[in-house]
Order: structure tokens, then sequence, then C-alpha cells
């Protein structure tokens, strides 16, 4: 990312705590000025004490703060105890706080819509943009009695009911019908464990629906109508919601959260809009034809977020994790898929006692050279899973050549541990062009501090330290990379380049098909790349083999040029297929 | 900063554990009395059916006026067959319970009805004391004994003696060397493969399996089996760790608390054996949330070295590089024959 020149009198010079607390860890970061710029000065981190037998959030985000606090030699707590807020002259304590909330906790979710075919797969859609599990589904058209539902109901135990159903002007009566089998379920259920509801159906009877679920005594919200017609589907108002729903729900599960929620005024931003704030702030800035796309893959879920101009997709995978839930990728992917990414022979077995070990040690980290390639290839199959699943309701306001790939992206962001605890950079690079086949010429980002959530969410109390800090070391450039899309035979020409550096001295050379080559390209240094492609091939310059010259930027893993060819096919020989992951790790990483 | 998790394998401890109804229901016990493993310490009803009349059509009457029939008061326990409503006209109408149950709500000519559902027993599962109850739902029994948490259980509970049935902590116990010594007791072994190895254990019978580990393949039989199955290790071929091993070894021939709950980070709750013995000297509650200091007791998580077990030997400032390339805060451990070897923290987990 460039860097932005800001005047000193534009910036409010306040410093910001970013707080995440995660599945597994906790992290603490310190936002500031330095050279007239926000950057993000430390990052500490400890086990997330969400579990027992400290039960406690506020532990862990305390050990992370003393941490933070000898790495940046500052005092964030009064001698009571207390956390600074706003900051002292002294340079104790800091202005605002922000907390993010990214941790599982098998919030679960019943939904119910008028038909299954309408309102009922657009609340299923929209349960896929927040950390919940659906334990029940109930609609008009599923041929139970009322008496069945209710029954489902009650039994399913849900924290939260999803309501949708009526079009605006449309359906009424067949709504209150279903909401009052709804409200009877919940009337049944023991006062302490009743769902709160999240109405999304008819404006018309919201009021009404409110009105019958009071003398239940339950928690309605109401968004705006989900299905406002037949043929249109509105998630947005509905995805807020729920996500802060979701949180609150945590909220009363977490012991210690109080505390915290006291240096924020009460504020808790669900991780997933935090990296939908910062991707669709991405996508808003990508050049035309552009859009961002932002992958964080943890212990806890596995979450997606897309922006093409102002749309933002937001896809959050709580069974696709590398924790409790891993052995879940097989019912997505085939174990062939996963082991066609080792450079090893792997059995069926081998895999699934690997993703069961994962479920009981999530906090792991991969110790030999095998186990990591493991980690890598599981992460590469998450990724895909997830990308699948979600890709296809993308709305993207352009059309592009290449079916059956990502739409172009301007940037392509990672964040996670799986792609910060590398032993190069070239290992998370090689995980998204592998997991994502981005085309066209990308810019892979690495979330380095592993807090793009955190600062997403910031945006609501410094929008400038969020644009100054995306700008920062804390989010370098990993790699350009430059994936021509198409096909051809091993070992044929795919593109002829000249990069030329700002001092003049220039590199040319060929790539072949079926390699990776890396240029030099130091962080941040810039140069003007011209190709010259093969008629094969189609880099998003005008057409299958038309070059051109643009400018580049180096990033840790310098400037790739992935000449596998899209969409990646792979050697269907598995020897030679081994042997291929071997050459490109070491060509990436070289 | 990394917290290990932790493991408790202690010899001799207070174990105090929480029994709990699914939901509110009766107990049949008080603080202070005496509990055994199978005492019925509270009952309830699982999962019960709803009914929902429509009054006036069943009397053939306008809503309001059904409602003046209603025979039953709102919470009244009904047997099943019992009129709800009516009678009515001169075919002496009425609307009956379809089974045992109450009236949960009615007016407007109709009128929810609950049955009871299915019954729920809860056993104490381990001997000892109640020490604290909470009305309705659950209670707090105390007991002395060797504690030793696993990772994984296939959610059954049993109580019985246990007997040691392979030669060490790597064994492999297959159904071709099960001894007649393992009948009515509870097995344990360095670890499992055989697929028919929970069917024979259960056709023995034995009350219950404690292995080091298994293959995940063999996951839906283990749950499918009847008794409980407890693994300390995780999944493939590690071998049981030696403390473990040893603790069981020495008490073999004593009776045992088999918990096989599914592990559930949240609580705090993991399977588990309580092997009761008397209370000599004196014991004190388990240690929880310790620190990871030089000398203490940990074994590995993950390869190359897991189910290991070692002490810590020095905990190096700052990042470590591993093999693979990673750097990661590290610990040197002491790891008996294979000597001393760096291992992420992460990796480790602290046995207490």
């Amino acid at each position: 990312m460039t860097e932005r020149e800001v005047a000193p009198s534009q910036l409010d010079a306040d410093s910001l705590l970013l707080l995440n607390v995660g599945t597994s860890h906790t992290r603490a970061s310190l936002v500031d000025i330095v050279e007239r710029q926000y950057r993000m000065v430390a990052t500490a981190d400890c086990n997330t004490t969400a579990n027992a037998p400290y039960s406690d959030i506020g532990e862990g985000v305390r050990a992370a703060l003393d941490q933070l606090s000898n790495l940046v030699g500052c005092e964030f707590f009064d001698e009571t105890g207390q956390l600074i807020v706003p900051s002292r002259g002294s340079g104790s304590g800091v202005d605002a706080v922000v907390l993010t909330l990214s941790l599982q906790a098998d919030v679960r979710v019943a939904l119910v819509g008028l038909l299954p075919d309408i309102s009922l797969r657009s609340v299923r859609k929209l349960t896929e943009s927040a950390p919940v599990r659906v334990v029940a589904e109930l609609s008009l058209g599923d041929k139970r009695t009322d008496e069945g539902r209710m029954d489902a109901l009650c039994q399913a135990k849900p924290d939260l009911i999803l309501v949708a159903g009526g079009s605006e002007g449309g359906a009424s009566d067949a709504v209150l019908r279903l909401m009052e089998v709804v409200g009877l379920s919940i009337y049944m259920m023991p006062p302490e464990s009743r769902p709160q509801v999240l109405f999304m159906g008819n404006s018309a009877v919201s009021g009404k629906v409110q009105e019958m679920l009071k003398s239940c005594q339950c928690n309605v919200t109401v968004a705006r109508n989900i299905r406002p017609s037949l043929d249109r589907e509105d998630l947005d108002p509905g995805r807020v919601a729920l996500n802060e729903m979701t949180a609150q729900i945590l909220r009363a599960r977490l012991g210690g959260i109080e505390g915290l929620l006291s240096w924020t005024g009460g504020v808790l931003t669900p991780s997933p809009l935090g990296l939908g704030t910062v991707i669709q702030l991405l996508g808003r800035t990508a050049p035309p034809k552009k859009g961002a796309l932002g992958i964080s893959v943890g212990s806890g879920s596995t979450t997606l977020a897309a922006g093409f101009g102002d749309t933002m997709e937001l896809s959050v995978r709580p069974d696709l994790n590398l924790g409790r839930n891993a052995p879940r990728l097989l019912e997505q992917t085939a174990w062939r898929d996963v082991a066609r990414w080792l450079p090893m022979e792997f059995s069926e077995t081998a895999l699934n006692d690997y993703l069961h070990n994962k479920t009981l040690f999530p906090q792991t980290v991969p110790m030999t050279a095998e186990d990591l390639r493991i980690e890598m290839a599981v992460v590469r199959e998450l990724i895909r899973a997830s990308v699948r699943a979600a890709s296809p309701s993308w709305r993207v306001p352009f059309t592009y050549p290449w079916g059956g790939l990502l739409p172009p992206l301007a940037c392509l962001l990672g964040s996670g541990a799986v792609f910060t605890n590398v032993p190069k950079p070239g290992y998370a690079a090689l995980m998204l062009l592998d997991a994502l086949e981005p085309p066209g010429v990308t810019n892979l980002i690495l979330d380095a501090q592993n807090m793009i959530c955190a600062v997403g969410a910031a945006g609501r109390v410094n929008p400038l330290a969020v644009v100054q800090v995306l700008d920062s070391p804390a989010f370098p450039r990993l790699a350009t990379a430059i994936c021509p899309v198409g096909k051809s035979h091993p070992g044929d020409p795919v593109l002829r380049y000249r990069l030329q550096y700002a001092d003049g001295r220039q590199i040319r050379g060929d790539v072949k098909f079926g390699t990776i080559d890396v240029v030099p390209l130091a962080l941040g240094q810039k140069a003007q790349m011209t190709i010259q492609l093969h008629r094969h091939f189609d880099l998003g310059l005008g057409g299958y083999g038309q070059g051109g010259t643009f400018a580049v930027e180096g990033g840790l893993a310098g400037l790739i040029i992935d000449a596998r060819g899209r969409p990646l096919a792979l050697e269907s020989d598995p020897a030679k297929n081994r042997k291929r992951q071997d050459d490109w790790l070491t060509q990436i990483t070289v | 900063m990394e917290l290990p998790s932790q493991t408790h394998v202690s010899l001799l401890v207070i174990i105090r554990r929480s029994r709990n109804l699914p939901s509110r229901g009766t107990l049949y016990v008080r603080v202070n009395q005496k509990v055994s493993p199978a005492d019925v310490i509270g009952r309830t009803t699982l999962a019960p059916a709803h009914y929902l009349f429509d009054i006036a059509h069943g009397l053939g009457l306008p809503p309001a006026k059904a409602d003046k029939f209603l025979r039953r008061e709102l919470d009244e326990k009904v047997s099943g067959g019992d009129i709800l409503a009516g009678p009515v006209g001169w075919m002496r109408r009425v609307v009956r319970a379809p089974e045992e149950g109450r009236v949960v709500l009615q007016g407007d000519g109709r009128l929810l009805y609950e049955g009871l559902g299915e019954a729920y027993e809860l056993r104490a599962s381990l001997p000892g004391t109640v020490i604290g109850m909470d009305p309705d739902l659950g209670v707090t029994i105390e007991t002395v004994g060797a504690l030793v948490e696993g990772v994984w259980g296939n959610g059954r509970q049993e109580f019985g003696v246990l007997r040691v049935a392979t030669p060490n902590s790597a064994g492999l116990l297959a159904s071709g060397d099960l001894s007649i010594d393992l009948r009515g007791a509870i097995a344990v072994a360095g670890r499992v493969e055989d697929p028919n190895i929970f069917r024979s254990l259960t056709a023995l019978p034995v009350r219950g399996v404690i292995c080091g580990s298994m293959p995940s393949a063999l996951i839906p039989s283990a749950k499918a089996c009847e008794i409980p199955v407890i693994l300390t290790e995780g999944f493939g071929r590690t071998p049981m760790n030696s403390a473990v091993f040893e603790l069981f070894s020495s008490n073999a021939g004593r009776e045992a608390s088999l918990n096989a709950q599914p592990a559930d980070p949240w609580k705090g709750e993991r399977p588990e054996v309580i092997i009761p013995l008397p209370a000599v000297g004196s014991a004190n509650v388990p240690a929880e949330a310790v620190q990871l200091v030089v000398g203490r007791r940990v074994r590995v998580l993950r390869a190359p070295y897991a189910g290991r077990e070692g002490s810590v030997v020095s905990l190096p400032e700052g990042l470590q590089q591993l093999p693979n390339g990673i750097r990661v805060p590290c610990a040197e451990v002491e790891l008996g024959e294979t000597g001393l070897v760096r291992v992420p923290i992460a990796n480790l987990d602290i046995l207490e």
C-alpha cells in the first residue's frame, strides 16, 4: 500500500487501544502518531482466558496489556488498577478503546420463514455472515403440524430465532400465524433460557409481532425486511443486526467482558463486521473493474469478506476452522483434495487423525516440516470450501471475462496465525495463490499483527487512523502477484518481462508455464513492469496476448509471477504432483 | 505470552464435581448425604410433546362460549384420557388429554397442553458426600482420590475395578488378546486399533475402556458402544503417557469412576477417571491455572514427540526457531531417552 502524507493539522492526535479477543489468542495493539502518521506502534498477545479455569476474558486482556506496556514503555493502568482513559500528558493511558470479539461460543439459531425457497432461503443465507450454528428450521412449507413445529423449536434450544416472511405489502396473516407458533414455543421454554428474536419480515406486522412476543418476555429486534419483494433480497441491515445480537449473546456468556465494555462505552464490535468494514473500504478505493477480498482463518472460523464497488459480502463459517470443527472440512471437501497440496504421500486415515487432533489441541503449532505442509494444505481447502459456497451469490457490479475464477482483485488480504506463523513470507503467498487463484495482477497483503478486525472496528472512533494504519507496516504487502489466465503445457512460454527499477536498472526474463518466478523487488520498492504475453494468456490488460507496462511495488516475498495458469491445473500423476508441490514452494521462497 | 493447557494427573486430591439435571426436576438427596456411584440422585423429563387443541372446534362452540367448559386450571397435572373441556350437548362432546401432562395455556377457545416427556434419571456416578445443592437442578459431590483427565470421551459413565490390559503404555489391545480377567472391569490399554475392539469388549463384558489413543476412524463405533471410552492422548497411534499409565498400574484392582463426558472448554469439563482412595494425610483440591516454570512436569501434544512426558529445563527468552523454520516461544524439555528438546510452549500440556 502507498504511504499517504497528511498534514499535522488534519490529525486528530488521539491514541487508540485495539483489543481483539479470539478463540485462542487475545491481542492488544496501540495505535498512535509516529512521524505525523497513525501507526500500529506495537502488538502483544496472550492466550484467551474465556475457558475454565479462568472463565474471564479480562485476565487475558490484562496480560496482553502488561506485555504491551513493556513493549512501548507506557503505563495503561493507574495505581488503582483502572485503565487510564483519556491519556495523560505523561504519555500514560490511551484516548479510546476498541474491542472486537472473534471467539466462537456456539450461538444456536433457529430459522423461521414463510416459504422454504424464498424467505427461509434468504435467512439461511444471512446466517452465513455471522458465527452462528443453525439448529432448527421452520416454515409453512415443512409439512409439520403446529405442534410439531413447537416441539422442534423447543428441543432445538436456540439462543436466537431469525424470522423472515411476507414481502412489503404482501402476506401478513400467515406471518402472524407462524409467529404465534414461535411465541407459544418461547412461552414453553424456561424463562432463563428464552431466545431473542430478530424479525426481518413484512414491516406491516412488525408491531404486532413485538406485541405478541412481549407477553413471553422475549426480546424482539426488528430489522428491515430481508425480502422486500419476491425478486429482491436485502441482507445488509439483517447482517449488522445479526452480528450485533450474536455479540450480545456472547456478552452474556463471557466472564469479565463488562469490565472491558466499561472502557469502550459499552461498544462491542463483532469481528466479521470489522473485517467487512476494511474490505468494503478497499473495494471502494480499488481501480475500476476490480475488487478486494479478505480472508481470515482461525481456530474459531473462516471468515471471508469481499468488496466490489459499494457492495460488501460477508461469509462466516464456524464449521470451517482449524479448531474444534476441523474434521468438518471433509464434509465439504474430499480428502484427496487436501492431500493434493502435499509433497509426500498421506493417507485418509492420517488426515482424519490429524484433523481430529486439531479439535483437541487447536492452539498447537506445527513443529516439523511435514506437519507444517499438512496445516498449509488444510488451510488451502478451508479457504476454497468457503469461497466455493460464498462466491456464487456475490454482487459484482462489473463483468469480467474469466468464468469459474474470482473477479479481478486489486488486493487480497490474508489474516490469521496460519499466514504469519510461517518460516518465510512465500509460504503465506503460496497459500493465498493456491487457495484463491486470483487472476490478473493482485496485491497480496498480510495482516502481520492479526488485528484487521479491530482496525476495521476502529473506523467508528477514528476513520483516519484506520486509513493510515492500513498503509503502515502492520499490513505489509506480501507481494504483487502477476497471474496470467490461460492454459498451456509445462515448459511452454507464458510471458516475457522487463522490470525497470527506479534507479534505471533493468531485469529481463522469460517465464515458462507451470512455474512460479519471483523477481527481486524489496518491500516498498517501486518499479515499472513491461510484459509481453503469449497469445494463450490474458492478464486483464486488454485480452488474450495483450501485454503492457504498469507500475508495481515489491513485497515481503518480492514480485511473484505465477505462471501455473488459471484455473490452476495440478498434475494428475500423484508422484509428479508431489514433486511439483515441492518445486513451487522452493520457487516462491527462493 | 503462552499459557499452556493443563491436565490433572493427580495421585491424591479432593475432587468436587457437579451433577446436574438437563432441565429442572426433582432431587432426592440432601447436603451431607453420602452417595454411591449408582445412586439415583434426581429425576426430570426430557423432550415433552406439545398439543394445541382447538377446544371451540372440538366442542362445536364459539370460542368465548367454549372457554366456559374448560375443566382444568393452568399448570394442573392431568392423567392421559382425563377430560380437559366439556361435556357439551346431548352427545356430551369432550376434549381429553392425550397423555399424562399439564395444561400450559388456555383461553379464546384454545388450549396448549404439554405431555410428560421421557423420564431421565441422574446418577451420582462417583462415591462421595453431597456438599452443595442447586434446588431442582443439581448437586455438588465431594470425594478424595486419584484424578486423571482424558482428552476425548464417548459420553458414557460407569464404575468398576481397574485392570491393566497391556504390558506397557504403548501396548496394543486387540480383540484376540482379551482375557477373562477383564470381565466386569475397566480395561486400561496403551492404545487400540482393531475395528472390532469395542464390540468384543462390550460382549465380554467390560465396564469401560481407558486407552492412550485410537484411530479417529473408530469414533463411530466408540460412540455407539454402551460402555464408556476415554482417550488420554488423542487420535492416531500415540501411546498412553507414562505418568498416566503408571498411575493406573499402581491402582489396578481398585474401583474407579469413569465419566467419558465430551470435553467442554467453556465449562472446564473433560472426560475423567476418578479413583476413590482413603483420605490418608492431607489432600488438597487440584491446582488450577498453574504457570509454566522450570521443573514443571509436562507432556508434548504434537509430533514429533506427541504423548512424550518430561520436565521443563529452561524457558528461553523470545522466539525460538523450530526445525521447520517457524519462530515461536519455546521451552526446553528433558524427554527421558530422547534427551533435551525444544518444544513450542503452545504444544505443551502441564501435568499437575
